[in-house]
């Protein structure tokens, strides 16, 4: 294991290793100057400029401007906005916050529902629940989520008006942002209408995070009933029957964890689609996160905050896929077997 | 004392093309204490025979039988939970790929310990705990692992497939079956491996009185501590007996052809051809009717295409019109 | 009828046949391959079958609702946009966009994919583990996501989106093959013709392709709704296709502020993107199925 985890850690830091090279070399890619590029200093403001030519080796040869640029990286210096001229990894720590407080609850919101209807429909194979769940969640699945979460504005906010069209809370609240995360950020904040702002806060949380809930909930459930299905035929499962063990102690020692497995395996591949449909979805519900940063700075062409948007996005949903792989080789030590038997 | 009897046993699987049979009139009697070997080439319907005795069913089958006793239970008259309660207590079984019968994901020792029958274990937790330890230390002792500690911390995947093997016979014998059935424990496995094996079945089968059905493919496996053989082709008994006597006279032209192009077969000069029956197994959509040895059978006549009865001479049971004893019916 | 073979003979089917055998005994998969040819057909004849020229704009019938609404009128179809634009003309336009652009994306990714991924498949050693690291990272990061790059470097418009989604694409179909031929490799019929003398060149087209079609159409449905889905994505980002185009992504961001006063201009042009999603992810449903059922029954 200790030897399996070094692997994927050194995988994990030759990639964004990779992943600096490639931003560096965006700076060149995009039109303009690549030191505007990289700073958000423009031309025109001439003493910035010339320190920041200074201080990022760009007199010298591009192997100590990469080498400088990674250490002005490394550093949190990620430069300005070329349109706000605030510094880029400031404003990101909030905006991440956002992002993983949605991604969290839709992530946990669509293992509460998918993995059990999963089990369910297993249970029925082949029955009429079981042939509805699968239908419903292949349509869930092929519903673009744009298209979603217009239609569930569409319902919710306009028709029945249960719930904000978008935004985070009422700017009437006044929190203060630390964290990001609006809940977080509430229950720290020193806020006399604490209560009031947290229902507001759900209140405009809710139909996000079921948009983006969606689509992996109904991933989770075809794979969660699929391999269920499978590890009721393995032969071990009958084995265990002809032993005379408990159907039950069947169920929880032998078939769940066996079935997780596919699921655990999966998770990473269903973060990575999170990921896609919170960009989307940031902008639908102007949500402040990083996808709706991301996106407003390509409407900008606004170098730096493009940056390290990307590499916010890039480096978390690697450090994700890592993570479950991890978890997914210590669990399930078989696995380790066929990685380290490569032919 | 009979403690299975299996009289016209016939299972009856339902395919695309029609209700495909199986195993047709099958009978089979196995005694107390005794190792039985059953002999039949690949889907001959043997391992559908374990899967039958031990209830693995499929409600795609369709089981009917004159008799399907197992000591004093009708097997077909009960329900599939008390029938659970049954084979789980007084049956085990092993099978040929030993490693695929254990959960991938849970340490050898974890499964070993869940089989020992929680009925035998008594006081606190605790020491229920620390007595589950020792017995399963026990069990592995008994099928021959010494070095137990690291056997129980493996996952099935580190052990080799002999090894395998023997955790799986040490899981079956944890609850003192009264039968092991054991599906081509061996194949694929080196000789030493496989002498191993066997000398272990009939050192358990004379220590505790435990029956054994072993199923092989062919007769040079037979091992010399089975006192019965059965030959079965196609799903039908071609013929059974104390293994001495069959192996010395055959009575089945089946039996006959078996042993002449098996490795026994001391009559064959040097670089000559084995004796072979022509022909090839027929297809399970497509079996003869009567006799399914019929096309293939060298003396096979008329009356072949009728399956015939049963017939017993001196404690030999064979199915045939015309048997090898009688001189007159051959050329 | 009498029949001249004696034998009864069993055929095995080839695999793309099985595969369109176990396709036909479900109704639903019938359904989504009836709906899929009928959205390529609209595709192809659009320029003739548009009832009106989709950038017309009818100063006299601005937000029309559908001609089933109390307020509609027959001569709108399905209504028409806040510039007065009959929508049914810009579905029908826009299936040009979404459906036939990611469809040539599609088969552009797919033949650049499989020649550099039969040619990984095929090669061994350091080579061959590198490109399957930098894969698994590089398919590990969303498509939307790299799209999003590519668009960034080389500025929205519909060239450029086409571009970015092949490039996209191509991992996918290499990561597949490269893995399908690699599992095919060591199976011991390859293992035969390589005793048998064959030439790679032999060997890959005539050996292991046919062993990898089922694999490879299963990729390509899937390679098609991811495209059609991120064309559609991009669009409504106001990144993709440019406005007065009637891509149906586009068409969902404009709708996105009349949502109040006109949801018909988002609940069809969604419609028709949905159902041609819809039947291609059946489509490929019922294939991998098809699939999986072969593999248990060999």
């Amino acid at each position: 294991m200790i030897r399996y985890t070094l692997r994927r850690l050194t995988l994990l830091i030759v990639t964004l290793w990779l992943l600096t090279v490639f931003l560096f070399s965006l700076n060149y890619f995009f039109p303009g100057d690549p030191l505007t590029n990289m700073t958000g200093i423009r031309a025109s403001n001439t003493l910035s400029y010339q320190l920041a030519a200074e201080a990022r080796g760009f007199d010298a040869s591009i192997i100590s401007q990469y080498i400088n640029f990674v250490g002005h990286f490394v550093r949190g210096d990620w430069g300005q906005s070329l349109t706000t001229q605030r510094d880029v990894f400031t404003d990101l720590i909030p905006l991440l916050g956002g992002t993983l407080e949605l991604s969290l609850l839709a992530m946990i919101l669509a293992m509460v529902i998918g993995a059990p209807l999963g089990l369910y429909a297993a249970g029925q194979q082949r029955g009429s629940m079981d042939r509805l769940a699968m239908g419903v969640s292949l349509s869930a699945y092929s519903i673009p989520v744009f298209w979603l979460a217009q239609l569930l504005i569409l319902l919710f906010a306009v028709k029945l008006r249960w719930t904000p069209i978008s935004g985070q809370i009422n700017p009437l609240f006044d929190i203060d942002v630390y964290s990001g995360s609006i809940i977080v950020d509430i229950l720290i904040s020193d806020n006399p209408y604490k209560q009031a702002a947290l229902l507001d806060a759900i209140n405009h949380l809710w139909l996000p995070v079921i948009v983006l809930a969606i689509m992996p909930a109904t991933m989770l459930m075809r794979i969660t009933r699929n391999s269920m299905l499978e590890v009721l035929q393995q032969n071990y499962i009958r084995a265990a029957r002809a032993r005379g063990l408990t159907e039950t102690r069947i169920l929880l020692r032998h078939v769940l964890p066996n079935a997780m497995q596919p699921v655990v395996r999966q998770l990473g591949l269903m973060f990575s689609i999170l990921m896609s449909n919170i960009i989307i979805t940031e902008v639908i519900f102007n949500w402040p996160g990083l996808g709706s940063w991301l996106v407003k700075s390509i409407y900008e062409r606004d170098y730096p905050v493009m940056q390290g948007g990307l590499f916010a996005f890039a480096a978390l949903i690697l450090l994700v896929n890592v993570l479950v792989e991890l978890f997914h080789a210590w669990r399930y030590p078989q696995v380790r077997k066929e990685l380290y038997a490569e032919r | 004392m009979t403690i299975l009897d299996i009289r016209n046993l016939t299972i009856e699987l339902e395919t695309d093309n029609g209700p495909v049979r199986v195993l047709d009139r099958f009978n089979l009697q196995l005694a107390e204490g005794e190792i039985h070997t059953l002999i039949g080439e690949s889907g001959s319907g043997k391992s559908l025979l374990a899967k039958a005795i031990l209830g693995f069913i499929n409600p795609r089958w369709k089981i009917t039988a004159d008799r399907l006793w197992w000591r004093h239970y009708d097997l077909l008259a009960l329900n599939n939970a008390q029938r659970r309660i049954v084979t789980g207590r007084d049956m085990a079984m092993i099978f040929q790929d030993p490693s695929t019968y254990l959960d991938p994901n849970d340490k050898v020792g974890a499964q070993l310990r869940e089989t020992i029958p929680a009925g035998e274990l008594t006081g606190i937790y605790l020491k229920r705990r620390a007595d589950r330890q020792t017995r399963a230390e026990r069990l592995l002792h008994r099928v021959g692992i010494k070095d137990t500690k690291e056997v129980m911390e493996s996952y099935p995947h580190e052990l080799s497939e002999g090894l395998a093997q023997k955790v799986s016979i040490a899981m079956a014998i944890a609850h003192n079956p009264k039968l092991l059935i054991a599906d081509e424990p061996t194949t694929a496995m080196e000789p030493n491996t496989r002498a191993q094996i066997y000398r272990l079945l009939a050192k358990l089968s004379a220590g505790q009185g435990m029956s054994i059905l072993m199923i092989t493919q062919d007769l040079t496996a037979v091992v010399p501590e089975s006192q019965r053989i059965s030959l079965i082709y196609c799903g039908q008994l071609m013929e059974s007996g104390p293994t001495e006597q069959v192996m010395q006279s055959p009575l089945h032209p089946y039996t006959d052809a078996m042993l002449s192009m098996s490795l026994f077969n001391q009559n064959a000069g040097p670089k000559t051809r084995l004796p072979t029956l022509s022909g090839a197994i027929p297809t399970l959509q497509h079996m003869p009717i009567g006799c399914r040895l019929g096309p293939r059978c060298p003396y096979a006549r008329r009356a072949c295409v009728i399956q015939p009865p049963l017939e017993k001479r001196q404690q030999q049971q064979y199915a045939c019109h015309y048997p090898l004893w009688e001189d007159s019916g051959h050329d | 009828m009498q029949n001249a073979n004696i034998y009864f003979q069993q055929r095995e089917p080839s695999p793309l046949r099985q595969i369109w055998l176990h396709m036909n005994a479900n109704p639903f998969a019938v359904v989504a391959f009836y709906i899929l040819a009928l959205a390529l057909l609209v595709m192809l004849l659009s320029p003739v079958i548009t009832p009106y020229n989709p950038d017309a704009q009818f100063t006299d019938a601005i937000l029309q609702p559908p001609s089933w609404d109390a307020q509609g009128e027959i001569t709108y179809l399905f209504g028409t946009d806040d510039l007065g634009r009959d929508i049914l003309s810009r579905i029908i336009a826009g299936s040009v966009y979404s459906l036939g652009y990611p469809l040539i994306a599609v088969l552009i990714a797919a033949l650049i994919g499989v020649s550099i991924g039969a040619w990984a498949g095929m090669s061994r050693g350091v080579q061959s583990s590198t490109l399957n690291h930098m894969l698994d990272v590089i398919l590990s990061i969303p498509s939307l996501l790299l799209a999003l790059v590519i668009i960034a470097i080389l500025g929205p418009s519909l060239i450029n989106v086409m571009l970015a989604i092949t490039l996209v694409l191509i991992p996918q179909f290499i990561h597949v093959v490269h893995n399908a031929i690699y599992d095919e490799r060591y199976k011991e019929y390859v293992t035969a013709s390589r005793l048998n003398g064959v030439n790679r060149w032999y060997m890959l087209t005539r050996v292991i392709f046919p062993n990898i079609t089922s694999v490879l159409v299963m990729q390509t449905t899937f390679a098609l709704s991811t495209a059609i889905l991120d064309i559609a994505a991009l669009g409504f980002l106001g990144l993709g296709v440019q406005a007065p185009a009637p891509e149906w992504g586009t068409m969902l961001a404009r709708s996105l502020d009349q949502v109040y006063v006109s949801p018909w201009m988002m609940i069809l042009p969604g419609l028709a993107l949905f159902l041609t999603i819809l039947s291609i992810n059946v489509l490929g449903d019922s294939i991998r199925a098809a699939i999986a059922e072969r593999v248990r029954n060999s």
